[in-house]
């Protein structure tokens, strides 16, 4: 057969056309002269015959470089060779821009499996980013936050007029100190009565925060001062709610408790405070301490400051701890161990899930890696495909770093791809992760702080925007470095089969599967030790029975009417009427309500023992019940009696204790019957029998001990029965039911408002609910790393049968050998499985190794179980070897079924 | 100068269809470009005929505008070749050219047809 390309390519010549698509149409149009030729061979003429009149095809005429030369010059921007470098950076770049997209729309299914991998990663992190975002790094809406600390009693603790006023006198380190005081109550201007929470603002506190109103003012110096008229600045949200927005509010007078009060001032829609306690007050009021300034007792403000230029927390702290010293010598009977701590605003609103927050982080970078290691191997793959493109590129005079940017561009470009999927699969996130943080609509937890700062904004979409160029360069850049140094000689003398790819690329892939088992492994010890965890927090007993039970505060504050025999009357018929309703077994009353509520303590004395020395007296959790509470909420009653309508004012006292102070003060004798105060013993004080001990129940948290606690019958509780302050004046109800509890809130509401319409009711949940929200941190920590695990564990199975697969579909040839030399098939299967499982152990040796570091980090977020937990470890790692030995022996099972001969002829 | 004439006529007409012939040649099924060749020759008897260089401009210039793509594909046992298939563009186009070339024939006919009645 005669050479026709020496001709061809002299009629080319004059075309200037860029070598690949030269050597492309040579080659076409050389097999149609040979077909040519070939026609005419068998219609009979001699060779020489037939190549004249071949020849005739091409010569006698221009039209072919003529023609050709119009399309010419369009085709040389097209016939564009990626990774020959031909002109600005710019132009190349979008050269490797417009080829990428078209190498990617070429595979469809490796484009669409890349883009999803990575859109979880890049989704994930973008949700839990933004979570990160707007609660640990926005700074708080008040001027230069970070000067701005509280100053409490042990750090939580609230504190009295007297110290306080003590500590601003005294302090040095402080440009301005101020109090607040949690406060609230009913407002009753229009048809539905609403209690809303308040904080008293102390004198400074507007100036030390440094907001400005939306309207209006905050207070002055005259605000403050008895007898001055009653002013009231209004939350954003509350003015919205119950104002309709009308700016024409300023200056309205309004009726809180029955006293009227003017409003003055709206606040703007970002402020709230404050950010770690009280976080739903709406509404604020001057506090004025003139006549409690001697008050060492009522424990009730909590102390801001403002640091001053210069002054650090720590210096702060030595200032406290030395008026706090001066303080215990002048008033040793009620300032003896007293302590302070000065802690950093910001710490004491997100420190307790500054951990969990970032332990997620680091939980979705990991899902992150492990999308990117997929793609990685992904590229891979498609590398060895590409080999021989490679080499004929870089014979053709491609520079190696041009290579790997146009690989790099094509990466970059799936990551960007990817990432615009991520921010949808991120929003959908972060949707449901307010949903859930919002908490349910009991409004009794104070859930996440700071949830309303959660979006999907400015550094969010940056974070994406970086994350998304990292993860690109991360994925791409070792398949794109591996890719663009093709071993030319190696390449072009293998089979086209590429198999040169298996031992370079192959070492590369064994480290992807170590990576990528070890990552899951990290993460799936790390979401097993929280689901122990939690499963041991799920079996506490609250000492109650949570389930059908309906809790709901009803209030009187404020009506001055609803005091004495008509408050008692009114209860009395509250619990009759809803107890005669259908589907209600039993309903009582209680001031605060387990884990939900508000906890007091008080000192008490027992009868006939010795004063203990200041600071060691003894404290009980306090409580006011009404009868039947315990047989409500399924408390034990383990002696004694329960309260019932003859321990009135006029009788003798009673109180009933729990187990935890019955074991530690009678420990070796039946408390029921003796005598406690919570008075003065010195001073003529009310003793209270103790009628009753009853099974502890859980207080204040979910995990934590349980304290003394003691409960009053609430007859015998003057301010409880008189008290006007919405402290005393509220109870929460506790309705058991034999149906759903949340059916009977209509009829329920009916019963109290037919008694007295102006009763608000807040705070309706049902005590399942309650518990539920006690354990909500443990429950999100739990839920989101357990997702992110079980995605981790799909993306690394995944990852090891994609490699497994293909090593089998390379090694089609080498298996086919081994059967044909007599290896049985079982053979072939322990082969191909036992060369994944070598990999996956040494991956999952590496993951425990990582994972015995990083757990030690959880180890606040764990409940009696040990970060080391040896069961987890290797329950995880026993998962994770069966899953990883499940995604071998599917390829394995196919590859023991590779026909010897079809195997020999790929060939 | 009868055999001039008849070239020109060729070319013309050619020119006129030849791009609606090889796109409903590749309508159905990708082909190499000696098969359209081949085909062009066998289904006009011999009236009418392309060469190399007059189909793979051709060819080219229709890949060019995006009505067709050639992609070279690899049979056990054989050299790779260039086939080319009808673009999802050019299955817009080819109705367009064949109501265009059926109309342009409809009106020659007429006139000549007329001229003759």
């Amino acid at each position: 057969m005669p050479d026709w390309k020496p001709e061809i390519k002299a009629h080319l010549a004059a075309l200037n056309l860029d070598a690949l698509r030269e050597a492309e149409i040579v080659e076409e149009l050389s097999q149609h002269l040979d077909d040519r030729f070939e026609e005419w061979i068998s219609s009979g003429n001699s060779e020489e015959e037939a190549r004249c009149l071949t020849l005739r095809e091409i010569n006698g005429t221009e039209l072919l470089a003529t023609t050709l030369k119009k399309i010419g010059g369009r085709r040389r921007s097209r016939s564009y060779v990626p990774a020959i470098s031909n002109g600005s950076f710019m132009q190349n770049f979008f050269q490797d821009f417009r080829y990428g997209l078209r190498a990617l729309a070429r595979n469809p299914s490796f484009t669409a499996v890349a883009i999803l991998t990575l859109a979880l990663g890049i989704g994930a992190n973008t949700a839990i980013f933004s979570v990160v975002n707007g609660v640990l790094l926005k700074p708080l809406p008040y001027r230069d936050p970070g000067q701005i600390v509280t100053i409490l009693h042990n750090g939580t603790g609230p504190v009295n007029p007297a110290d306080f006023l003590d500590w601003r006198a005294q302090n040095t380190s402080f440009e301005r100190m101020a109090a607040a005081e949690f406060w609230g109550g009913t407002l009753t201007d229009s048809d539905r009565p609403e209690a809303v929470d308040g904080i008293r603002f102390g004198e400074g506190l507007f100036e030390l925060l440094g907001v400005q109103p939306f309207l209006g003012r905050t207070f002055q110096a005259d605000d403050y001062q008895p007898g001055h008229e009653r002013v009231l600045v209004l939350s954003h949200s509350l003015w919205r709610r119950r104002f309709g927005a009308n700016p024409s509010v300023i200056g309205q007078a309004v009726t809180l408790d029955t006293q009227t009060y003017n409003i003055i001032g709206v606040m703007p829609r970002d402020f709230r405070f404050t950010p770690f306690w009280a976080t739903k007050s709406e509404m604020c009021a001057p506090l004025s301490l003139v006549d409690r300034a001697n008050n060492r007792g009522g424990n009730s403000l909590r102390i801001f400051g403002r640091l001053k230029t210069g002054v650090t927390r720590t210096q702060a702290q030595t200032d406290m701890d030395g008026i706090c010293k001066r303080l215990e010598q002048a008033y040793p009977d009620s300032n003896t161990g007293y302590v302070v701590r000065v802690d950093r605003l910001i710490d004491k609103t997100v420190g307790n899930v500054r951990l969990a927050l970032m332990i997620l982080l680091g939980a979705v970078v990991f899902v992150l890696l492990i999308a990117c290691v997929n793609v990685a191997n992904l590229l891979l793959v498609r590398a060895a495909s590409r080999e021989k493109e490679m080499a004929i590129r870089a014979a053709l005079g491609a520079g190696r770093w041009r290579a790997v940017r146009q690989l790099l561009t094509e990466s970059l470009l799936l990551a960007c791809l990817a990432s615009g999927v991520g921010l949808v699969f991120g929003f959908l996130g972060v949707h449901a992760l307010k949903t859930f943080l919002a908490g349910s609509s009991s409004g009794f937890a104070v859930q996440l702080t700071r949830v309303h700062e959660i979006a999907l904004d400015g550094p969010t979409l940056l974070f994406t925007l970086a994350i998304t160029l990292l993860t690109g360069v991360i994925f791409g850049l070792v398949p794109a470095v591996r890719a663009a140094r093709p071993d030319l000689q190696e390449t072009l003398k293998e089979s086209g089969r590429g198999s040169s790819a298996g031992r370079r690329s192959g070492n590369f892939r064994s480290v992807l599967i170590i990576t990528e088992v070890a990552l899951a492994l990290i993460m799936l010890v790390a979401a097993g030790l929280l689901m122990r965890s939690f499963v041991r927090l799920a079996a506490i007993d609250p000492g109650f029975k949570p389930n059908n039970v309906l809790t709901m505060i009803v209030s009187l504050s404020g009506q001055q009417d609803f005091v004495g025999p008509k408050r008692e009357a009114f209860y009395e018929q509250v619990l009759q009427k809803i107890e005669a309703l259908p589907g209600v077994e039993a309903a009582s009353a209680i001031n605060h309500l387990p884990l939900a509520g508000d906890l007091w303590d008080r000192g008490i004395s027992i009868q006939g023992r010795p004063l203990p020395p200041p600071g060691e007296g003894i404290g009980a959790v306090y409580r006011v019940s009404r009868p039947k509470y315990f047989s409500t909420m399924g408390i034990p009653l383990l002696s004694g009696r329960d309260f019932n309508n003859q321990d009135r004012s006029e009788s003798p006292g009673v109180v009933i204790i729990n187990e935890e102070l019955a074991k530690r003060e009678f420990p070796h004798e039946n408390p029921v019957g003796k005598r406690i105060t919570l008075d003065d013993p010195r001073k003529n004080p009310t003793w209270l029998t103790i009628a009753g001990v009853v099974k502890n129940s859980k207080q204040a948290s979910w995990s934590g001990m349980v304290d003394n606690e003691m409960y009053l019958p609430w007859l015998q509780s003057r301010d409880f029965v008189d008290g006007i302050p919405r402290h005393f004046a509220g109870m929460t109800l506790v309705i058991r039911t034999a149906i759903t509890p949340r059916t009977i809130i209509p009829s329920v509401q009916n019963v109290i408002w037919s008694l007295n319409k102006n009763a608000p009711l807040s705070s309706i949940t049902t005590l399942e609910e309650v518990v539920s929200n006690a354990v909500w941190q443990q429950r999100f920590n739990l839920i989101l790393i357990g997702l992110f695990a079980a995605l981790a564990l799909i993306l690394a199975s995944v990852g090891i049968y994609g490699v497994m697969a293909f090593t089998v579909a390379q090694r089609t040839q080498e298996l086919g050998i081994r059967l044909a030399l007599g290896a049985q098939r079982i053979d072939l299967i322990r082969l191909v499985v036992g060369q994944g499982m070598r990999l996956t152990l040494i991956g999952v040796v590496v993951g425990l190794a990582g994972a015995f570091a990083v757990t030690r980090l959880m180890a606040t977020l764990l409940y009696q179980v040990k970060t080391h937990d040896a069961a987890t470890f290797f329950g995880v790692a026993l998962l994770l070897a069966g899953v990883a030995f499940l995604a071998c022996w599917l390829p394995a099972r196919r590859a023991s079924q590779v026909d010897p001969i079809e195997a020999l002829r790929c060939e | 100068m009868q055999s001039m004439r008849t070239a020109m006529r060729e070319r013309e007409l050619k020119k006129g269809s030849a791009e609606l012939l090889i796109l409903s040649l590749v309508q159905h099924q990708p082909r190499h470009g000696y098969e359209i060749c081949k085909l062009i020759d066998v289904r006009s008897k011999g009236e009418l005929h392309f060469n190399v260089a007059s189909l793979y401009p051709l060819l080219y210039r229709l890949e060019d505008r995006g009505w067709i793509q050639g992609r070279w594909v690899e049979k056990a046992g054989q050299r790779r070749r260039r086939f080319y298939r009808l673009t999802a563009e050019g299955r817009k186009v080819l109705p367009l050219q064949q109501r265009g070339w059926l109309a342009f024939v409809e009106a020659v006919s007429r006139i000549t047809g007329a001229e003759h009645a």
